[in-house]
């Protein structure tokens, strides 16, 4: 299979079509919840909102010195800021492969239309383009971590209902529609809070407390551990049954003789 | 107010985020607003409407806490004061519980106990001279 390479080497792993836009729609989703955006690593601390909307007079841009103005004014320049210092040599054979540096990535700005944006935005370190209407995985979700920081154009964000449908507009991927929630309500908090739920529950007990750590105490010398286990020894030694006599021991015994004459009976 | 539940949150961010900080015993995070640093649900500052984290910069003590109705707003999501690192000791701990108090009581504890460390930590200890027998 391995060394040398195989014309019949399998380099792509296959993936359902609805599994991937299953996984693009979660990452879409994904970047517009704040805390997930912080948890990847960007910088959108300066940001006046999530998700992140420019104007589309941004598609027009042809100079990078104008794209990075722009960036500065939305408070986006700062995760620029993190890559560019993050730039490092990589580490192991990669270097000698053609992928010599690695950093981290910045923003990724979605465009409905290009008018010179992709351009103007192309050498700005970390910052990616693309199009609303073929947004891939890898930048959604880099790493396989959602929350990418995306700054949509105007025009990219209201196309976002007509490229993956809603309830009013169908999908314009043929047949598709976003996946429905499983769970109307994540918020299990919420949940057990509920009236709802409240009004079947049983009422709380009271509080209890593990005992560990306890003297194991022998149930055959110590009374009231006995009594734990077995409440009938209370009865059992006030009515002394365990020295009482085996009832009817000493009546009449069957007569001697006569299990012979059974036997030999006719 | 946050459109995604917190336990969602915490579910996608308590094995993997920028600021776990894994060593091989224990996970604990660098989160500005995480005041205890452990990876709990309870002192994310990622997972939680409300989050309190306290800091020191600058000669400051910085207090920080998350504006509810800023969630997604991250310009103004985060609420600061903070304290001259030299303001007395117990001064800066009964301005710290009032600030957790009534916003989040289950981590006032661990905020005073944090901005106290903070507070002793720029205590100048008075040195003497060695001295020396005749």
């Amino acid at each position: 299979m391995f060394a040398p390479t195989k014309t019949w080497r399998k380099w792509h792993v296959k993936v359902n079509q609805n599994e991937k836009r299953y996984a693009a729609a979660s990452a879409i989703a994904a970047s517009a919840v704040a805390p997930l955006v912080l948890a990847r690593g960007h910088r959108v601390e300066q940001i006046p909102e999530i998700p992140l909307v420019v104007s589309s007079d941004v598609e027009k841009i042809t100079k990078t010195k104008e794209a990075v103005a722009v960036l500065k004014a939305v408070g986006a320049h700062s995760d620029v800021v993190k890559v560019i210092k993050s730039k490092k040599l990589r580490a192991g054979k990669g270097k000698l492969r053609g992928r010599r540096y690695v950093q981290r990535r910045g923003p990724l700005v979605v465009y409905g239309e290009d008018n010179g944006l992709v351009k103007a935005f192309r050498n700005i370190p970390g910052v990616e383009t693309a199009n609303v209407s073929s947004l891939g995985l890898l930048q959604l979700a880099p790493g396989a971590h959602v929350g990418r920081f995306i700054i949509w154009t105007e025009s990219a964000f209201a196309k976002l209902d007509s490229v993956w449908g809603s309830e009013a507009v169908a999908s314009s991927k043929s047949g598709y529609s976003l996946p429905a929630n499983i769970l109307a309500n994540s918020d299990v908090t919420r949940i057990i809070n509920s009236s709802e739920i409240q009004a079947v529950v049983r009422p709380a007990g009271q509080p209890t407390q593990k005992r560990t750590h306890v003297l194991k105490k022998n149930p055959l010398k110590n009374k009231q551990v006995l009594l734990r286990l077995n409440p009938y020894a209370k009865a059992f030694s006030a009515e002394k049954l365990g020295s009482r006599k085996v009832e009817g021991k000493g009546a009449a015994k069957p007569s001697k003789g006569q299990f012979e004459q059974l036997l030999k009976h006719d | 107010m946050s459109n995604v539940s917190n336990d969602l949150i915490w579910a996608l961010t308590s094995q993997q985020s920028t600021f776990l900080v894994k060593r091989a015993a224990v996970t604990l995070s660098r989160d500005p607003l995480n005041v205890s640093g452990k990876n709990t649900k309870t002192s994310s500052g990622l997972a939680n409407d409300k989050a309190i984290g306290i800091s020191q910069e600058a000669g400051r003590i910085v207090v920080r806490s998350k504006v509810v109705k800023n969630a997604n707003k991250p310009s103004k999501s985060i609420a600061t004061t903070s304290f001259k690192q030299y303001k007395s000791a117990r001064k800066t701990a009964l301005a710290v519980s009032n600030l957790a108090k009534g916003y989040r009581d289950d981590l006032r504890a661990v905020a005073v106990k944090r901005a106290s460390q903070y507070s002793r930590s720029n205590k100048t200890k008075k040195t003497y001279a060695p001295t020396v027998r005749n």
